[in-house]
């Protein structure tokens, strides 16, 4: 195995991706989504479930308190894993669950892996878990109550120091809801598109962070089939995409007690795939960024090295994100317009790549795409930007 | 027994650690206390059950200015929890003198004048029977 990139000789293959349609409130649980995933991942490979000896996933909310969580899991699905992992790096955990497979597949662990994300936020809401650490005791104290505060504490942030286009982030969210009125598994009420004048409109949440800037919680759930590249060939699949780079950070710049907190791990991470992969951001075929708020899609625009700091609003301006333009960008609609299902959100940003790769997209389909940019980003620390960072390049067999 | 709607929910208390209960019960006094890492020479917040600049568990409690400068802020339109008598509010991230950051509600502030860099000082709120919470105002 390589040891500057354990990814770069394409032993490792995606072989198949499944989605279920995003719903607000199902009644359901996060077992329920996976099982959905599960047979439609089944139905695509052939695969039996003895087959399945891999088997990773992510900590659902609406699961919160249960300990067992992942075990309960694979008896409620009737696998039998040799490599069982669970994932608690918040919205990252989807992504970084094909880089923790793709390890277990080049160690020998197992070599059929199953990558499940599930969550029922939209069910169970999130006021039934409890945070320890700083969030109970020094931020619900205080009055900072969810994501849409601290984002706008950033925004504050940004706009101090570089200026913060409005325009450039309603230009964003039109984009995206274009990408959900073409995606049938988007949320139903986010089918239709917007302007604009719609996202500057939209009610004030916690200034400046608008109503549109801002995901909305719901229910759903994703999954791919990770497994060795020569095990891949041998069943002789139909589409593979490789994971070619990765790159992980959590808690970045610990000890700084006074951070510039439009500074994050991106800063890191991006770079370092780019270094990874042999690739430069001009080589890029499409983006699929992590988007819990509007400003977290121009923040990791610029620090992943697409444009300088403080030019991510110009670069959005100047930039056509569509299908077929220059970068497109979360084509199905991201989160924000298809709806984040609780933790298992991050799977909504790299279905889509994949989906893309395996020229799937119907009518948003990116054409002649190649490879595509996919990150993850996770979990609100106190006072500082957000904990995980993560970064993949997906490349098409 | 009047409406549900109209009834004041009351202000989430915090739940005090072992390594944060100091920090609480000077709060109580109205004083602000930091962590300070007597090895590596520098104060951290929020309170850790190790000095994150050492690695080791050097630590003592010191009493802080209470002054600061504002760092960040944003004024929320759908109030936490136990804040629904006061919005909408301004919440900030306040880089106190001894070089931590903390969350902080403000309080005698016009969201529209505020600007980054202007001085801030602690002052304390009386929340429920004896606690005490602090939050921010500016330097008179």
């Amino acid at each position: 195995m390589n040891r500057d990139n354990f990814l770069r000789d394409r032993e490792v293959a995606i072989i198949a991706y499944a989605e279920v349609p995003n719903q607000r409130r199902s009644g359901k649980t996060p077992y329920e989504f996976c099982a959905d995933v599960m047979a439609l991942l089944l139905e695509r490979t052939g695969l039996k479930p003895d087959q399945v000896d891999g088997l990773a996933t992510m900590m659902p909310t609406a699961e919160a308190g249960n300990t067992f969580y992942s075990n309960m899991l694979t008896d409620t699905l009737g696998l039998q894993p040799r490599w069982l992992q669970l994932s608690d790096i918040g919205g990252c955990a989807p992504l970084g669950n094909v880089a923790r497979a793709a390890a277990a597949i080049l160690t020998g662990q197992c070599e059929v892996a199953m990558c499940l994300a599930s969550d029922s936020t939209g069910t169970t809401g999130v006021g039934h878990r409890h945070l320890g650490g700083y969030r109970s005791e020094l931020m619900e104290t205080s009055g900072f109550q969810g994501p849409p505060v601290v984002f706008g504490l950033l925004s504050s942030a940004y706009d101090q120091k570089y200026g913060l286009d409005l325009t450039a982030l309603g230009r964003l969210a039109v984009a995206q809801r274009n990408g959900a009125v073409a995606n049938e598994n988007a949320l139903e009420n986010f089918r239709k598109p917007i302007t604009v004048d719609d996202y500057l409109n939209s009610r004030m949440i916690a200034h400046p962070v608008r109503l549109l800037d801002c995901v909305m919680r719901c229910d759903g759930g994703s999954g791919l089939i990770v497994t060795s590249t020569e095990r891949a060939r041998k069943m002789g699949v139909k589409h593979m995409v490789h994971p070619v780079a990765y790159a992980e950070i959590t808690n970045f710049d610990p000890a700084n007690g006074t951070p510039d907190i439009t500074e994050t791990g991106f800063s890191v991470v991006g770079p370092e795939v780019f270094a990874k992969a042999g690739l430069s951001v001009d080589d890029i075929d499409m983006f699929q960024p992590y988007d819990d708020f509007l400003i977290a899609v121009m923040l990791q625009l610029e620090q992943i090295g697409f444009c300088k700091r403080g030019e991510g609003g110009a670069y959005l301006n100047a930039t056509d994100i569509s299908p077929g333009g220059k970068l497109p960008v979360n084509t199905g609609g991201g989160q924000i317009s298809a709806g984040q299902p609780g933790l298992g959100g991050g799977g909504v940003n790299l279905t889509e790549g994949v989906r893309q790769l395996f020229g799937e997209a119907g009518a948003r389909q990116v054409p002649n795409a190649r490879n595509a940019l996919v990150t993850g980003l996770g979990v609100i620390p106190y006072a500082r930007n957000w904990g995980s960072s993560t970064c993949m390049i997906l490349e098409k067999a | 027994m009047s409406d549900k709607k109209t009834e004041a929910k009351p202000r989430p208390a915090p739940r005090p650690t072992v390594t944060s209960a100091p920090f609480w019960d000077a709060a109580k006094q109205g004083k602000l206390v930091l962590q300070y890492d007597r090895k590596a020479g520098k104060y951290q917040y929020w309170p850790r059950p190790i000095g994150i600049h050492s690695g080791t568990q050097n630590l003592e409690w010191r009493e802080a200015s209470g002054r600061g400068k504002l760092y960040a802020w944003s004024e929320v339109y759908v109030p936490a929890r136990g804040f629904e008598d006061v919005a909408p509010y301004v919440v900030a991230a306040v880089d106190l003198d001894e070089g931590v950051r903390m969350f902080a509600r403000l309080v005698n502030v016009d969201p529209a004048t505020l600007k980054g860099g202007q001085r801030l000082r602690v002052k304390w709120e009386t929340v429920g029977e004896d606690g005490r919470m602090f939050v921010f105002e500016p330097e008179g």
